[in-house]
């Protein structure tokens, strides 16, 4: 069955953008506007915008697309400056527990100081600890000002129960929002891993109260968090540009014999193998030989298979304004299920999704 | 450029409801795409004089349609969408224009980081530009309206764009916001054709919103020197009164209508202390427009 093109041109030219800002070149004013929308679109103006102007080329950006790259540039200094007043606070209010905090995400890429976290912009601040110091965690974080953004009851059993994190805590002040995990996957996801290995290979930062995961951990999380949470992907290929980050700073066999092994070992060879599909397939991404044939051979087959490559070549590309046509509803729709499907088992998911969708939020 | 007047209304329907239309107001561009043809129509008549391309580089990609999902079944609806993601509740499909503008507003406020962007109106004559911040129902814009058809220079009406040095403000030249009761009054000044179709009901009451002068339009790529800072404040049937406002007090007010201070930090902060520092800051009471514009051309002739 011939399944339509995903657009392809507007991903080539933003991942070219960002991977390589020399190779674009001189764009028009037409390529300029696709460039800037779908960066933005993707979260990734930001990463675009610090790597051109590396490379001495932000001053020769026609002024109308200039703006909004000096615009995303200003906002990533802001969030630089207000993610390290935020983590002072954070530790300042855990600090006294001896217990050990794990960044993940985009707060860590930025405390890792990893190369691609430069112009990286994201949301909230997502913490991991241990599921036995959550209530000390939750508690000392109350007493500092973060509260609990969902009431409702049902909202509450369905973080504490079901999911691999507390609901999100909002600061009553500030209003920054914090995401405190104790596993990357939620107990009742089909794929299992072992937090506690995650946490026991987690490092320790010269002068940093935080610890990241160990850099394959980092990879595993990254991919996992891609391929298998609910499905909502619109930061889609900002991630797998993440993944094209982390694996770049690998330097040799050694580092792709330990990533493959911890896969294993910590059940996500599944996630890994999807993420390398695709970094090889839609980024280019240099991967061995001999690891890419592995990931290829375990990729779903048959019918099933090229549906799922299909909603996901659709995620990981950017959408238009004007190209959100019914193939691109059809994947999100396709992609949702699929997350949901993989995050519960068939009587939770039947449940939950009943509730949400006959109760309407006050 | 051609001004958007001058294409015939069934091709700028059809450009709008297509490929769509980019609108450039100040420094800025908005590329409109939508198939509700009275939103097209209302366009084209609010934002007459403005310079209007097909292709090229635009810096807001606007779309207003109805809802994709069950919602578009349940009354008619619309929804705002900037660069393919919607951020605004959907609103009545009469509400199209308010919606747009309102959404246009959020663009740019969200997106601009290289100047201040307050919530003000800025009017200008003889070079010298006035600021005027105030909360909804301090009768902001029909001072604004009143004062444009007085001869004044119509700068911008919802948003004030201040250079960080605090010298100058651009010009966005975009509609004036009208509701309830001065939608009739400067009506009787401006006349009917100015006026975009009037929406009842809206979480603001009854809002039209008014044409740009043509001239405020030719000339909004000019900047203008902020000289004073007025605080209006309509009561009907009040006396007028003018107070001075102390420089601290100004600056708080003027904080909390800065949309993208925080963003700004330090730089925010010190465009906003230099403008109170420069500027005079005022505050004034009256009854009717007529008091309030005297009132306005007082300050204005002392600064």
């Amino acid at each position: 069955m011939p399944l339509p093109d995903a657009r392809g041109s507007a991903r080539e030219l933003l991942v070219s953008g960002v991977l390589d800002p020399v190779s674009l070149g001189t764009l028009s004013p037409g390529q300029w506007d696709v460039l800037i929308r779908q960066a933005r679109l993707s979260r990734l103006l930001g990463r675009l915008a610090v790597g051109l102007e590396a490379c001495g080329l932000l001053a020769s950006v026609p002024i109308g697309p200039r703006q909004h790259l000096e615009w995303a540039i200003a906002r990533v200094n802001t969030q630089a400056e207000e993610l390290r007043w935020e983590l002072s606070c954070i530790e300042e209010a855990l600090s006294g527990l001896d217990v050990p905090v794990i960044l993940l995400k985009g707060a860590a890429y930025h405390v890792a100081d990893l190369a691609f976290a430069g112009g990286r912009l994201f949301g909230d601040i997502d913490i991991m600890v241990a599921p036995e110091a959550l209530p000390r965690v939750e508690a000392a974080l109350m007493l500092k000002g973060w509260v609990n953004s969902h009431h409702d009851d049902y909202d509450q059993r369905y973080y504490r129960e079901w999911m691999h994190e507390l609901p999100p805590l909002q600061h009553i002040r500030r209003g920054t929002t914090l995401d405190v995990h104790h596993s990357i996957l939620p107990p009742t996801a089909r794929l299992k891993t072992r937090p506690d290995l995650l946490m026991d290979a987690a490092m320790t930062l010269d002068g940093c109260f935080f610890r990241v995961l160990a850099p394959e951990d980092r990879v595993l999380h990254s991919a996992t968090h891609l391929f298998f949470s609910e499905g909502e992907m619109a930061g889609g290929l900002r991630d797998l540009l993440d993944l094209d980050g982390m694996i770049r700073g690998f330097s040799g066999d050694e580092d792709w014999r330990r990533l493959l092994l911890r896969a294993a070992e910590i059940g996500l060879e599944r996630p890994l193998f999807m993420a390398l599909h695709y970094l090889d397939r839609l980024v280019g991404t240099p991967v061995p030989g001999d690891v890419l044939d592995l990931a290829r051979r375990r990729y779903p087959v048959g019918f099933g298979g090229a549906v799922l490559d299909w909603g996901l070549r659709m995620s990981l590309s950017p959408s238009d304004t004007l190209d959100r046509g019914v193939h691109r509803r059809l994947s999100e729709w396709l992609l949702i299920i699929r997350g949901h499907w993989q995050k519960m088992p068939p009587h939770l998911l039947v449940m939950h999704l009943g509730r949400k969708a006959f109760v309407r939020q006050s | 450029m051609v001004e958007v007047g001058a294409i015939p209304a069934r091709d700028f329907r059809a450009l709008v409801a297509g490929a769509g239309a980019i609108i450039h107001f100040g420094r800025f561009s908005f590329r409109l795409s939508s198939p509700v043809e009275h939103l097209a129509d209302e366009v084209q008549r609010m934002y007459r004089h403005h310079p209007v391309s097909l292709e090229g580089f635009a810096d807001f990609h606007v779309e207003v349609r109805p809802p994709r999902n069950l919602r578009r079944w349940f009354g008619r609806q619309l929804e705002f969408h900037v660069d393919g993601s919607s951020s605004f509740f959907p609103l009545p499909h009469a509400q199209a224009f308010p919606l747009l503008e309102w959404g246009l507003n959020w663009c740019v406020h969200d997106a601009v980081k290289d100047c201040l962007i307050l919530h003000a109106a800025v009017v200008e004559k003889g070079g010298k530009a006035l600021l005027i911040p105030a909360p909804p129902g301090s009768g902001k814009s029909t001072l604004v309206a009143g004062l444009v058809h007085h001869g004044w220079r119509l700068l911008s009406d919802e948003l004030a764009p201040l250079a960080l040095d605090a010298l100058s403000i651009e010009g966005l030249a975009r509609p004036i916001s009208l509701k309830n009761d001065s939608i009739d009054l400067i009506k009787g000044l401006a006349g009917e054709d100015a006026f975009s179709g009037t929406v009842r009901d809206t979480v603001k009451g009854s809002v039209a919103l008014m044409r740009p002068p043509r001239e405020s339009v030719l000339a909004v790529r000019r900047p203008a020197a902020p000289v004073a800072v007025i605080f209006p404040k309509f009561t009907r049937g009040a006396r007028p009164v003018h107070r001075g406002v102390g420089q601290a007090a100004a600056f708080a007010l003027l904080m909390e209508s800065a949309f993208n201070f925080s963003a700004l930090r330090r730089q925010g902060f010190e465009a906003l202390a230099d403008l109170v520092e420069r500027c005079g800051c005022h505050e004034i009471g009256y009854g009717s427009l007529d008091e309030g514009m005297r009132l306005v051309e007082d300050i204005h002739a002392a600064a």
